[in-house]
């Protein structure tokens, strides 16, 4: 396990060309999809800490992965793996040829990667906003339904995997009387997820990621800013609803 | 030694306030280079264009190089492992949070909706690190858009046709396609 998470990082960081985000293709592809060490719900969840937490993305990344896959020896696996690389190719490059970048040969493969990094960081998104809506169950009742027109990040109720569903379900049995029917009705069929004929809430997630590109790229606003405020306006939403639904049963319980 | 401990120190600092990963930290990187004369400011936007030459994250890249130009293999070495040392401490506690959190907390609304959020939030920031790549200095012409156009298909090539078989997966892995669009770039502009 150690070789094997030292030499997938290894192959990842020969290949990260361009720093940062150009790492997040690869990793996908060797840790998610192909090892199957993490899944993908739980790596963007990674990218997130990742870039919340100060230092190197990359570097940040194999030590979350190292350390969730294999403990202490994945994460000191992974980040050598990770750091390796770079070091000798700059300790080779600062101490025999320093006009490498000079070499017009080098400059032409560079001309070739650079349009094609970003493309590998592009083209997965499809893939990863249908695995996020489907990772993501809608169960909206009739309190939160009306609000989250205007916030989109108040989705109180939404369980992770089945089996929470189940439990939520059998939880608020008497609150799902008042709910509208598309809240109960797509909890338990969590697998038809695009029906015409009701409006999936969960839609409402994607104005999140389009807000914040938006800001980071016409605004300028720093990624980490973002991050550390959608998780306190989320945490400020989820308490103002449970405040409201405690509440609304405590009023009804009187009734 | 007074020079590996300046390093040391210095890189710490780096790694420590350094949020937002590669350009944010190059930026760092610089201040603390001219505070301490390790280089000229044109040795330094050598390093910028080598450190994105150069395979591997662009903060470990810069570090190294900065080490070595300032006290030779032991300082490539302080200045590597000082850049990386907050990271470590900080990602680990993050980390250890993370799994335990997930375990316990699986069913709290805060937790879930935290995750679910960031999920979402996360894709946002992927595509702005796309966009914020195209610029002309990476699309200097119409071949880039060709190769951009090339590899955008090739990597949504599974998906669409459903082919899953190993010739299919290795064409369309993310290093074949690197190395397809070097030699390409070698073609056409070498």
């Amino acid at each position: 396990m150690f070789f094997r998470l030292f030499w997938t990082f290894l192959k990842i960081g020969t290949f990260t060309l361009g720093g940062g985000y150009a790492m997040l293709p690869l990793i996908q592809k060797e840790v998610v999809d192909t090892r199957h060490w993490i899944d993908e719900p739980e790596f963007l969840n990674m990218i997130a800490l990742a870039q919340a937490a100060p230092g190197i993305i990359a570097v940040n990344s194999a030590i979350f992965i190292g350390y969730r896959v294999y403990g202490w020896r994945g994460l000191i696996a992974a980040v050598l793996g990770a750091v390796l690389p770079s070091f000798c190719i700059i300790l080779a490059i600062a101490a025999l040829f320093r006009d490498y970048k000079d070499l017009p040969a080098v400059e032409a493969v560079f001309r070739g990667v650079r349009p094609a990094v970003v493309a590998l960081i592009a083209a997965p998104l499809f893939k990863m906003t249908r695995n996020a809506l489907r990772a993501t169950t809608p169960t909206w009742d009739a309190g939160s339904s009306s609000r989250s027109q205007t916030a989109p990040a108040n989705a109180s109720q939404d369980a992770p995997s089945q089996a929470t569903t189940a439990t939520w379900d059998a939880g608020s049995s008497s609150r799902s009387q008042t709910a509208p029917a598309i809240a109960s009705s797509d909890a338990l069929l969590p697998k038809k997820r695009f029906r015409l004929s009701t409006f999936d809430f969960r839609l409402l997630y994607l104005l999140l990621p389009l807000t914040a590109a938006l800001l980071i790229w016409l605004a300028g606003v720093s990624p980490v800013l973002i991050i550390l405020c959608a998780i306190l306006i989320t945490l400020i939403l989820t308490a103002l609803h449970t405040h409201y639904m405690r509440k609304r049963l405590k009023t009804r319980s009187r009734l | 030694m007074t020079t590996l401990l300046a390093l040391f120190v210095s890189f710490f600092r780096i790694g420590l306030f350094g949020f937002g990963g590669g350009y944010a930290i190059l930026s760092l990187i610089q201040y603390e280079v001219e505070a301490h004369a390790w280089m000229t400011p044109q040795e330094f936007t050598d390093i910028v264009a080598i450190s994105q030459m150069t395979p591997g994250p662009i903060g470990i890249n810069a570090a190294t190089y900065v080490g070595y130009t300032a006290a030779g293999l032991p300082g490539s070495c302080v200045a590597t492992f000082a850049i990386i040392l907050p990271s470590l401490i900080i990602m680990l506690v993050i980390s250890r949070l993370y799994i335990r959190l997930s375990e316990r907390f699986a069913d709290n609304p805060y937790y879930r909706n935290t995750m679910t959020v960031l999920r979402f939030t996360v894709l946002g920031l992927i595509a702005a690190a796309a966009l914020l790549l195209i610029t002309p200095a990476n699309f200097i012409d119409a071949y880039s858009w060709l190769l951009f156009a090339a590899v955008f298909l090739l990597t949504l090539l599974p998906a669409l046709t459903k082919n899953k078989s190993d010739v299919v997966s290795f064409l369309t892995h993310p290093i074949t396609l690197i190395v397809l669009a070097g030699c390409a770039g070698y073609l056409i502009y070498g």
